[in-house]
């Protein structure tokens, strides 16, 4: 059937989610949807469908806007998404997975492209590249028991172009402004790492190995830059608080990792002014 | 058309031990690096400070044949210092590395003999120089 249809308008919407088991109630607000223009006519097929979508979730805007020929054997696409001040201390409780942690803050900011295009005959292979830059600032996790675990003023991914049906995957930086990990003892005297680990059971393990065996895409990883700049690592003990390791800034270049020929090049490695303490206790 | 590579080759095969991963690293720079370990239940001092680490290193790899060409120097216990310098390769397991003590305090050792010997050092330096080799393909 042939159709042409044009001005497709959805003016501020609103969607309000209430989940009763978490005890959270989630506002989409603000919503809008177009699609200018949309047809199957031998004479449009070649012109670009360009839907788009805003919202506003719980106070952040997310946007995505899309340009794509549905109707040409190439189904080429493209899509921006781009995430603003996402909190996501919000939607920790929705992680499919148990943990022993909590996680205190967090804002994420998210800008990627995606760019879609089938083969023009069956037997080609389609074709899927991602883009991007990902930021996640004021970063802090606790224990259960609200003990600080791990805080980070910023995270910053920019991510290149990126094959990702192919495994090849290009950073440009990766930097970690002032990760600091605090570590300490219990009362029974075990490292707090080791009580964050949830309990494995067989099931978990029996997956753990279905996933294993099935993970054989080969990777290939190109990391122009990751730094760590400012870390600071310290141990809690029962009576006083030690400095175990400082760190003003650690530098990595030029890395290529191809899991295919099990091979890492790292171009350089720099790092300056590290302190590390050991302590011998009773 | 068989496109596989020999890695792939070998994967597909089983029982066959994976092949071990290869790294190379052209340039590697530490600066101004320090280690204390304190000894907590020591009665005297109980500390070896090693303080103003560099170390540079090019062309490290794991790969068969190659070597590195190391520079490593540091402080120990502020007044000794200690210079390492010379080529190690990891595959076979070969150093031949020139070294150089100079300054060193032997008080500061006092903790560490106790435990074996009734013995106290109250005053003494040591300096020397020489040459590490080994190489784990020589017989």
């Amino acid at each position: 059937m042939k159709f042409s249809i044009s001005n497709i308008v959805l003016n501020n919407g609103i969607i309000v989610i209430n989940d009763l088991p978490k005890n959270k109630t989630h506002f989409f607000t603000e919503m809008e949807i177009g699609i200018p223009f949309v047809s199957n006519l031998n004479t449009d097929m070649d012109v670009f469908v360009t839907p788009h979508f805003s919202v506003n979730f719980n106070g952040s805007p997310i946007n995505i806007k899309g340009e794509t020929k549905p109707f040409l054997a190439s189904q080429t696409t493209m899509m921006n998404l781009d995430l603003q001040d996402i909190d996501l201390k919000t939607y920790f409780d929705y992680i499919p997975f148990k943990t022993n942690l909590n996680l205190t803050s967090g804002k994420l900011d998210l800008s990627c492209a995606l760019e879609f295009s089938q083969g023009e005959n069956k037997d080609s292979l389609p074709q899927l590249f991602l883009s991007g830059q990902l930021n996640i600032v004021k970063l802090a996790i606790s224990d259960l028991k609200a003990k600080p675990l791990f805080k980070m003023a910023e995270l910053n991914i920019s991510l290149k172009k990126s094959e990702i049906l192919k495994g090849k995957i290009n950073i440009n930086d990766c930097i970690i402004s002032s990760p600091n990990i605090s570590l300490s003892f219990d009362d029974s005297n075990q490292l707090n790492l080791y009580t964050l680990l949830p309990e494995n059971n067989s099931d978990t393990k029996e997956n753990n190995s279905k996933t294993e065996k099935k993970q054989t895409l080969p990777i290939e990883l190109n990391i122009q830059k990751f730094a760590i700049h400012d870390a600071l690592a310290t141990l809690m003990d029962v009576s006083k608080k030690e400095k175990i390791f400082s760190l003003k800034a650690f530098v990595i270049k030029d890395t290529e990792i191809k899991t295919r020929d099990r091979r890492a090049n790292i171009g350089s490695i720099f790092a300056q002014k590290a302190d590390f303490n050991i302590y011998r206790h009773e | 058309m068989n496109n596989k590579t020999n890695a792939e080759k070998q994967l597909d095969k089983k029982d066959v031990p994976a092949p071990i991963w290869n790294a190379n690293i052209s340039d590697i720079k530490l600066d101004d690096f320090s280690i204390l370990a304190k000894d907590l239940l020591s009665k005297g001092k109980g500390q070896i400070q090693i303080d103003k680490i560099t170390l540079n290193t090019k062309n490290f790899s794991t790969l068969p044949e190659k070597k590195a060409e190391n520079n490593i120097s540091f402080n120990l216990n502020n007044e000794g210092i200690v210079n390492i310098s010379g080529q190690t390769g990891l595959n076979p397991l070969t150093a031949d590395l020139a070294l150089s003590f100079d300054q060193i305090q032997l008080p500061e050792f006092q903790e560490f003999v106790s435990e074996y010997a009734n013995l106290i050092i109250s005053k003494g330096k040591f300096s020397s120089t020489g040459q590490f080799t080994t190489d784990k393909t020589r017989k």
